[in-house]
């Protein structure tokens, strides 16, 4: 989608952007779920879809995170052990992905993401369909500050295990480098469930570590040409607004209905592995 | 199994009315493709190289950045009679 293909996709992109950023705002995803296959399907070439995607992410999240902040729903302390681990496990990830080209290993690979992804959504629907008409808690964190040297995250009132932290953003970096996308499918439900985080701070924090992965990543397809920047702020100003609204739905919405929501997005990355598995366009 | 702690409450903030956002984002989002869309587009085209991707990366920050602002002083600015009283 350049120059001419550009100008008469303009609101297609901008309308994509928006649907993207409202979702991105809202829960605390990238959206490549949605932005990739749309881009794909306007006609441009796989490897400028996954450049192009990261590119308009990274913008958008921005602005997401900024509105998140103003609410209290950013906790940086999480966020600064976050953010690094997930980008050595997004090295990791991409590097493994090297390697299993060259072996039959990637379809196990993926068959187990997509069921990890399917669990993950029928989990978070049953547990929260069942805190929906129950007085507003947090579920019990799995991990608290006794596994290894823990740490206060003052911003979610929760003393965290830093192993824990770290495991999660190695493993979600990982899976992500790996397949490409559908860090926030399983970041945010781990940081609710397994260390107690409040959904709200969840999704916020979660957020600010999207800028700095898909900025990293729009910078190394950068390099490879594999970025058309035209689409990508047409479709960022549509996000920037979108995910405005999104900031918006998550701090009037109870935690349990965001919950709710949110639990058909890691269906839908499943269903995404299963169909590039079966079609053979899978990753690896 | 269930922790009997209360999550923190949402931060006060001084959150314009939902009209006045999807006002202001409305207009910021006309003005956007009236007046800068094909001006960056130009923009981008004429550049090449390690500049293109300097420039591509700055703009995706700054856009956001200066789309956001605005749309957030024009929704604080706006304040639209009511939906009752109009």
């Amino acid at each position: 989608v350049t120059g001419h293909d550009l100008e008469s996709s303009r609101f297609v992109l901008v309308a994509l952007g928006l649907v993207v950023g409202l979702l991105g705002g809202t829960f605390g995803v990238g959206g490549s779920f949605i932005a990739g296959p749309a881009l794909f399907l306007l006609g441009m070439p796989f490897n400028a879809v996954v450049g192009t995607d990261l590119a308009h992410i990274a913008g958008k999240s921005l602005a997401a995170a900024r509105h998140h902040d103003a609410r209290g729903h950013v906790d940086r302390r999480l966020a600064a052990l976050l953010v690094p681990t997930t980008v050595v496990g997004v090295e990791l990830g991409a590097r493994a992905l090297e390697h299993m080209r060259r072996s039959d290993e990637s379809g196990l690979l993926a068959t187990l993401y997509a069921g990890l992804l399917a669990f993950l959504g029928v989990f978070v629907f049953v547990e929260s369909w069942r805190a929906r008409t129950k007085p507003e808690e947090r579920p019990a964190a799995l991990f608290d500050g006794s596994l290894g040297p823990g740490m206060h995250f003052p911003v979610s009132r929760v003393r965290g295990s830093i192993l824990a932290v770290c495991g999660i953003g190695l493993v979600s970096g990982f899976l992500g480098g790996l397949f490409g996308g559908g860090l926030g499918f399983l970041r945010m439900p781990a940081l609710v469930y397994l260390l107690g985080i409040p959904t709200r701070v969840a999704i916020g924090t979660d957020l600010l570590e999207v800028i700095v992965s898909s900025g990293y990543g729009a910078f190394t397809h950068a390099l490879k040409g594999n970025v058309d920047f035209g689409v990508a702020l047409t479709m960022q100003a549509g996000g920037v607004l979108g995910s405005r609204f999104g900031a918006r739905v998550t701090a009037h919405v109870r935690e349990s209905t965001l919950r709710v929501a949110f639990a058909p997005l890691p269906l839908l990355g499943a269903a995404l592995v299963v169909y590039r598995l079966m079609s053979g366009t899978a990753q690896p | 199994m269930r922790a009997a702690i209360e999550d923190p409450p949402a931060q006060a903030v001084a959150t314009p009315r939902l009209r006045d956002e999807i006002t202001a984002a409305a207009s910021v989002l006309a003005a956007y493709l009236l007046l800068l869309a094909d001006p960056v587009a130009r923009l981008l085209e004429a550049t090449e190289g390690a500049a293109a991707i300097a420039l591509g990366l700055g703009l995706v920050f700054g856009q956001a950045l200066l789309l956001d602002s605005a749309a957030t002083f024009l929704a604080r600015r706006l304040r639209l009679p009511s939906w009752r009283r109009a």
